[in-house]
């Protein structure tokens, strides 16, 4: 097999012990790899009902036939769950060079089953697979965890090679909010997939792998690649916009378009927007730009703050969580953002999550729900202190942040105000306001995860305009356009590529196709690749409709659909654009019929 | 003749076309009534050919050659952008 290993490492923590299996190659054409194979994986082998957080769950790592193959921008592994902050599919995706090493080392994947009694890690260096003792990382940060599993290394050059993914104290603690970090800071952020990975006491996957990567046709997949880089560097954002100033490039045209998230989401637009821009960070605190295993996009900015307040180093802060830590709970200072950023790495925290946490803390704060008592501090809107201090205590779990460690909607619900919750399906929302780009309320409401940016970022063609400019402000057509862009995603992710080559003028299926093909031999046609998508998403969705949801739960906050704000002074229009979107999918009720079902292969 | 008096935005590369003395990217412009978006190109000498955004009062603006012909009236707000994006 080609462009994947073929091979899955299976591994048993109740009773420490592991296996390689095959993977199925008709099974990995129909769901491509990563995500989608994943979600099959998963679906297959638990009950969706299930506690995420017991020892039934399964925590699938699993790399995508693209990753670590040197194609442009393929350097994503995927770890896919059953997620406890909003109890759907998880998928979390994640960049840096640990998928691409899993890959060296022979293995597409793990699954982790079970739960240990003692704390562990995995080490896996090629064929050589230890579970090892982890009580002395227990507690330890993230980047305390990677530099401790690399001092035991006594080959220096293997320590060198050698890439980790870990969590943190956040993790350890199950907070719902908890991520997992690789290469200190990259993480597999979103819906508390950490929390997984810490009731099953792993800390840490160490993996070191020299065995070479095979591609079916290097030619075909040489030309591909060579086409893949051509359009990457001319494409503006590709090429210009994420690599100068990374994705905070974002704040001031978002912010122009009053689509920006501010006081938790009262506004569209916030007065202070430059203070917290991508042009005043890379003016400030950025050192070095860095990029992920095989990407010329290299948006990741390495960063440094030297105020005494929030002294600190590290990378990001990113757009989403600029917004979210920043005006969307009426702060102004890089600084003290950057500081939070460095905290959500090291402790094992979801930025996004934490931040809109912190905003529906400040808003029930500031109307009187929640007290200073409570909270241990003042916190009001404006409060950078008090946004690092939460932001510590919620990753280490003590006092008023352990409450808070459970995200938005619960801390809302506990203080009688579930409305204030900026959110759907439990996940905080990321940092566009739908009633000023209509497109992404729909993407918000259907996502398969909650309110999520990167699962279709209809966002590309409604405000940035990459592949076809159309009009943010109305919702006609915006069904369409929300599910090409949600199957496409499905198959970047799957493919194992990172979402922003779609960034890119004319990166669609010809040139994933391409790659693919070349990687893998597959010969898959367009065609195959559009429905092998929409496959994705039909089965992520009949996976949450076995956990419980109904459509219902496709629904968004209150504020949004009622509360005027934006360019027009509008709301999201959502119950025009929901209907047309479900008869699009071949859906009844909020979920696939049998008909569709059959169509897609799907049981 | 009349004039009218707009808020110009300027972000990224388009910030050295601005006029001196303008601070934190914006600076106010008056204009001849009946004035375009073009004629703003014009006066700072930016290439009408570049890729840009243009948002005008928040509303994000469609192609380059309709724009140039948008009139501008009092008080608006009138932002610039190079092609930018990714969440």
């Amino acid at each position: 097999m080609e462009g994947y290993t073929g091979k899955i490492l299976r591994v048993n923590l109740t009773d420490g012990e592991f296996a390689v299996e095959d993977l199925d190659p008709d099974l990995i054409r129909q769901y491509v790899g990563g995500r989608g194979l994943g979600t099959k994986i998963l679906y297959d082998e638990i009950d969706p009902a299930i506690d995420p957080l017991s020892p039934e769950n399964k925590l699938i790592f699993l790399n995508g036939p693209l990753t670590g193959t040197g194609a442009p921008a393929g350097a994503r592994y995927m770890v896919i769950t059953k997620a406890p902050l909003t109890n759907t599919i998880a998928c979390s995706n994640c960049g840096g060079s640990f998928g691409p090493e899993l890959k060296q080392a022979g293995y597409d994947g793990i699954i982790f089953e079970g739960c240990s009694e003692e704390p562990v890690y995995l080490w896996i260096d090629n064929d050589n697979v230890e579970i090892r003792p982890a009580i002395d990382l227990w507690g330890k940060t993230t980047h305390e965890t990677d530099d401790l599993i690399k001092a035991e290394i006594e080959d220096k050059f293997v320590a060198r090679d050698t890439q980790i993914a870990c969590i943190g104290p956040a993790g350890e603690n199950m907070s719902k909010l908890a991520c997992i970090i690789s290469n200190r800071n990259r993480a597999a952020g979103r819906t508390g997939v950490g929390a997984v990975m810490g009731s099953k006491k792993l800390k840490a996957i160490a993996v070191r792998g020299t065995k070479g990567i095979k591609i079916a046709n290097k030619e075909a997949f040489k030309k591909a690649v060579i086409s893949a880089m051509d359009k990457l560097n001319a494409g503006p954002v590709t090429h210009e916009a994420l690599p100068a100033l990374g994705t905070p490039v974002l704040v001031n045209i978002v912010n122009e378009c009053k689509i920006l998230p501010t006081y938790n989401w009262q506004s569209s637009s916030y007065e202070n927007a430059n203070k917290i821009s991508g042009e005043t960070m890379a003016a400030t605190i950025v050192t070095k730009h860095k990029g992920c295993f095989a990407c010329s996009i290299a948006c990741a900015k390495c960063t440094k703050v030297d105020s005494p307040d929030f002294k600190g180093e590290g990378e990001g802060p990113e757009y989403e969580n600029i917004i979210l830590m920043g005006s969307s709970c009426g702060i102004d200072d890089l600084a003290a953002i950057a500081k939070a950023s460095y905290l959500c790495n090291e402790l094992g925290m979801d930025t996004i999550s934490v931040g809109g946490t912190i905003a529906t803390a400040m808003e029930l704060f500031e109307k009187g729900y929640l007290t200073e008592k409570d909270a241990g501090m003042k916190l009001n809107f404006g409060n950078a202190k008090a946004l690092v201090a939460m932001t510590e205590k919620m990753g280490r779990g003590e006092g008023f942040g352990l409450v808070m460690a459970d995200g938005g909607a619960p801390l809302a619900e506990k203080y009688g105000h579930p409305e204030l919750f900026m959110g759907v399906k439990k996940l905080e929302a990321p940092a566009y306001d739908p009633r000023g780009v209509q497109g992404m309320g729909l993407q918000y409401a259907t996502s398969n995860r909650g309110a999520c940016h990167v699962r279709g970022y209809s966002m590309a063609n409604e405000i940035l305009g990459v592949h076809e400019k159309i009009d943010p402000l109305v919702t006609e057509g915006k069904a369409a356009v929300v599910i090409t862009f949600q199957n496409l995603t499905a198959i970047i992710d799957s493919a194992g590529l990172c979402l922003f080559v779609a960034l890119c003028p004319g990166f669609l299926y010809e040139e994933v196709q391409g790659l693919l093909n070349g990687a893998t031999g597959f010969n898959y046609t367009i065609d195959e690749l559009v429905q092998a998508g929409d496959r994705i998403w039909n089965l992520e969705r009949l996976f949450n409709k076995k956990a419980g949801f109904t459509k219902e739960d496709d629904m968004l906050p209150k504020r949004l659909l009622e509360e005027p704000a934006g360019p027009n002074n509008d709301v999201c229009r959502l119950n025009e654009m929901l209907p047309e979107y479900y008869k699009l999918r071949g859906w009844d009720n909020g979920f696939p019929t049998q008909e569709k079902m059959s169509e897609l292969g799907l049981k | 003749m009349e004039k009218i008096n707009i808020e110009l935005r300027m972000f990224m590369t388009f910030k050295q076309y601005l006029p001196e003395g303008s601070l934190e990217g914006k600076a106010k412009m008056s204009l001849d009534d009946g004035a375009t978006f073009g004629d703003i190109l014009k006066i700072l000498s930016i290439p009408v050919e570049l890729p840009k955004i243009v948002i005008i009062n928040g509303i994000i603006q469609g192609i380059s050659d309709e724009i140039n012909a948008r009139i501008l009236k009092e008080g608006d707000i009138v932002s610039i952008f190079p092609p930018v994006g990714g969440g």
